[in-house]
């Protein structure tokens, strides 16, 4: 709701200590690790084109109806999904008697979490998935982000075009998802040496 | 205290205690500076070696070994004539304590200290120790021995319950040496006290003397000046009087603590250095006491900074706001974490940082999955914790809790110049909180974070913390939580339990 900028927050509320924009050190983590997933095969199972999947939040899988939507969603994607299993959304489909076995079109693994994001960069055509820190990782990989939800944090990566908000709602998910990515990707979220500026601060260097 | 030195010794890491730094001979002397030292002179003490199980005292001249007197176990006689077993423990495994004490005019010099540290470091090693004894061994020598004028009385018991006493004529004043040099060596086992064997101590002595200069001087692998091998060890640089910080584990020397008391008041003495830049500026704010030994166990002074022995930087001189920041000041960074993004954030830091500086990375617990597994560590290339809390579950204030009642202690271990914490969970609350309330300064990367609903736990860690902290680092300036809070990121608000 408040666009506010962190610098922009702690100013307002007087921190007493020295504000400094260093940079995501996400970013750092995205753009280091990106090459050696690319370079680590992909397990034999995955299939040259694949969505890679990801869904946790509590806004869609703790309410069954919510669930179902989505998991209609996602058995509706013409592509194989690759959806690494969150425990709260494993837990909520047992609990809704959903099989959280593989079956054809949709792979469910039981890693998830940090394993998602080298693999982010692998997925082809799209990332589908309600997390936040993924569709960042997405844009930071160049790959289009389907995002289940109806609002996103990185409201730049829509606006450049490599992110759609379609919540649960799959006839615009399989619209997005044959989309073309845009020609531009756009630095928005800073040239990776955020953890040198976070070293710099911290020991009183300069940095340029 | 000293307990409490004794036990952080003893958690020293072990390659700590091995680690041999042995770079060339330098020149430690510079314009402006005076080095003073205590119980100083290098003479063998034979006797010492060879006493058993036993009290032992031994009064004897450098200038003529021979004529040298000790007391074992009550009994005076030539230290040539004191006979120990050879199977006493002291000699075979170095168990056993030592003091030394300084005779001025014949008369010791703080014995009282001296045998209470002796105590302490006996109760430390399960030693049983009769301090009437040995209070009475240096009595009896000295009465033997008549006018023994500047000397060194050394007070030794072994495992077994029988104690020497022996001293020595100092070969020359050692309250002010004129050109000692100086290499440098990873000093380990040393505390609050003194156990038998500082055969490493003698060694580095050797070596130094082997490559030509007087006297050895240890540093830490990262070249913070510490002590010499049997002294203490003050700067004086620009009319600052400098030491290193107990916390580094520097021997609680008697002198020292008197040098401490004499020069009056520590906390308007003693520099705060190699403090990074942003503690420069709150330490304005909020002076912090910077004297070794009132904050050797919440804070480390780093008081002899430097890259090497031989260049003292102006690190020793007081980090005053008009001194330039200085690039190369090496800066120990505690580091706390307990969920996967912030390790995955750490790591980030972790590389640059690394290269140059110190970082020791603590783990709550807070997170605790199978994730965290050596795959984690391995595919992200994440340093592994070098602490590990495993503080999980219940409330969020009961697991805050228990973090800062785990984190004080450890803090006061590490006593890094800086606490990083990263993000808004309860473990960057509590490592904030825990740094802010030692006086150590706090770093958050990912300040400025907001969702404004103060509902959420992870806001209210990161308000606190916003403001319980010295450098705030932010993202960027667009990324902010703009959304409802039920739409916030994953890694801004399911990290808190």
């Amino acid at each position: 709701v408040l666009d506010a900028a962190a610098v922009d927050n702690l100013r307002a509320e007087r921190v007493h200590g020295d504000v400094e924009l260093v940079g995501d050190v996400m970013v750092d983590v995205a753009l280091a690790t990106q090459p050696r997933a690319r370079a680590q095969p992909l397990p034999s199972s995955f299939p040259q084109e694949f969505v890679l999947a990801t869904a946790h939040r509590a806004g869609n899988v703790d309410d069954p109806q919510r669930l179902r939507a989505l998991v209609d969603l996602l058995l509706a994607v013409p592509q194989t999904v690759i959806l690494p299993l969150h425990p709260r959304t494993r837990a909520r489909l047992e609990s809704a008697g959903c099989s959280t076995r593989s079956r054809t079109g949709c792979s469910c693994s039981r890693r998830s979490g940090r394993w998602t994001s080298p693999r982010c960069c692998c997925a082809r055509p799209a990332v589908l998935t309600d997390s936040g820190g993924v569709q960042k990782e997405a844009y930071l990989a160049g790959v289009p982000c389907v995002t289940l939800r109806d609002t996103t944090e990185w409201v730049e990566t829509v606006d450049s075009g490599w992110n759609v908000l379609v919540d649960l709602d799959t006839q615009a998910a399989l619209g997005a998802l044959e989309r073309r990515p845009p020609a531009e990707r756009p630095d928005l979220y800073g040239d990776g040496r955020a953890g040198e500026r976070v070293v710099a601060a911290l020991t009183g260097a300069r940095y340029a | 205290m000293c307990a409490t030195d004794e036990r952080l010794g003893d958690r020293l890491p072990a390659r700590d205690r091995q680690r041999l730094v042995l770079p060339g001979p330098r020149r430690v002397r510079r314009a402006g500076e005076d080095v003073a030292g205590h119980g100083a002179d290098r003479g063998e003490h034979p006797l010492v070696a060879h006493l058993p199980a036993q009290v032992g005292q031994e009064v004897s001249r450098v200038d003529s070994p021979a004529m040298g007197l000790a007391c074992l176990d009550g009994v005076v006689g030539d230290s040539a004539d004191a006979r120990i077993a050879v199977t006493d423990e002291g000699l075979l495994r170095g168990d056993g304590v030592f003091e030394v004490v300084r005779l001025y005019g014949g008369a010791p010099f703080a014995l009282d200290d001296h045998l209470e540290r002796m105590g302490r470091s006996a109760a430390n090693l399960r030693l049983p120790i009769d301090l009437d004894a040995l209070r009475a061994g240096p009595r009896a020598l000295l009465d033997a021995a008549g006018d023994a004028g500047d000397a060194k009385v050394r007070l030794l018991v072994t495992r077994g319950g029988r104690g020497s006493c022996c001293s020595r004529r100092c070969r020359r004043s050692a309250t002010r040496s004129g050109s000692r040099r100086s290499r440098s060596r990873r000093r380990g086992s040393s505390t609050a006290s003194s156990r038998c064997p500082t055969g490493a101590n003698m060694l580095a002595s050797r070596l130094a003397a082997e490559r030509g200069f007087d006297e050895a001087l240890l540093t830490t692998p990262h070249g913070r000046l510490l002590e010499g091998p049997t002294q203490a060890f003050f700067l004086v640089v620009g009319g600052e009087l400098c030491t290193a910080p107990l916390s580094d584990h520097v021997l609680d020397s008697i002198t020292r603590r008197r040098v401490i008391e004499v020069t009056g008041r520590p906390s308007a003495r003693w520099p705060a250095t190699s403090s990074p830049a942003p503690t420069r500026r709150s330490s304005r704010r909020r002076p912090r006491r910077c004297c070794p030994c009132a904050r050797s166990r919440t804070r480390r002074s780093t008081a002899c900074p430097g890259r090497s022995p031989a260049t003292p930087r102006s690190g020793c001189a007081r980090a005053s706001p008009t001194s330039s920041p200085r690039r190369s000041a090496l800066v120990r960074v505690l580091t706390v974490v307990g969920n996967r993004p912030q390790f995955v954030k750490a790591a980030a830091v972790s590389r640059p940082l690394r290269e140059r500086h110190e970082e020791i990375l603590v783990h709550t617990g807070q997170h605790h999955d199978d994730e965290l597994s050596a795959v984690f560590f391995e595919e992200l290339g994440i340093p592994r914790p070098e602490h590990e809390l495993a503080i999980h579950g219940g409330t969020n204030t009961s697991q805050t809790a228990r973090m800062l009642a785990e984190l004080e202690p450890l803090l006061a271990e590490i006593a890094p110049d800086v606490v990083l914490v990263y993000g808004d969970t309860n473990s960057t609350l509590a490592g904030g909180l825990v740094a802010a309330q030692a006086g150590v300064p706090v770093a958050h990367v990912e300040a400025g974070m907001r969702s404004f609903d103060r509902r959420m736990p992870e806001e209210l860690n990161r308000v606190l913390v916003d403001h319980l902290s010295d450098l705030l680092l932010c993202s960027t300036p667009r990324r902010s939580t703009t959304c409802a809070p039920s739409a916030c990121t994953a890694t801004s608000s399911s990290s808190a339990t």
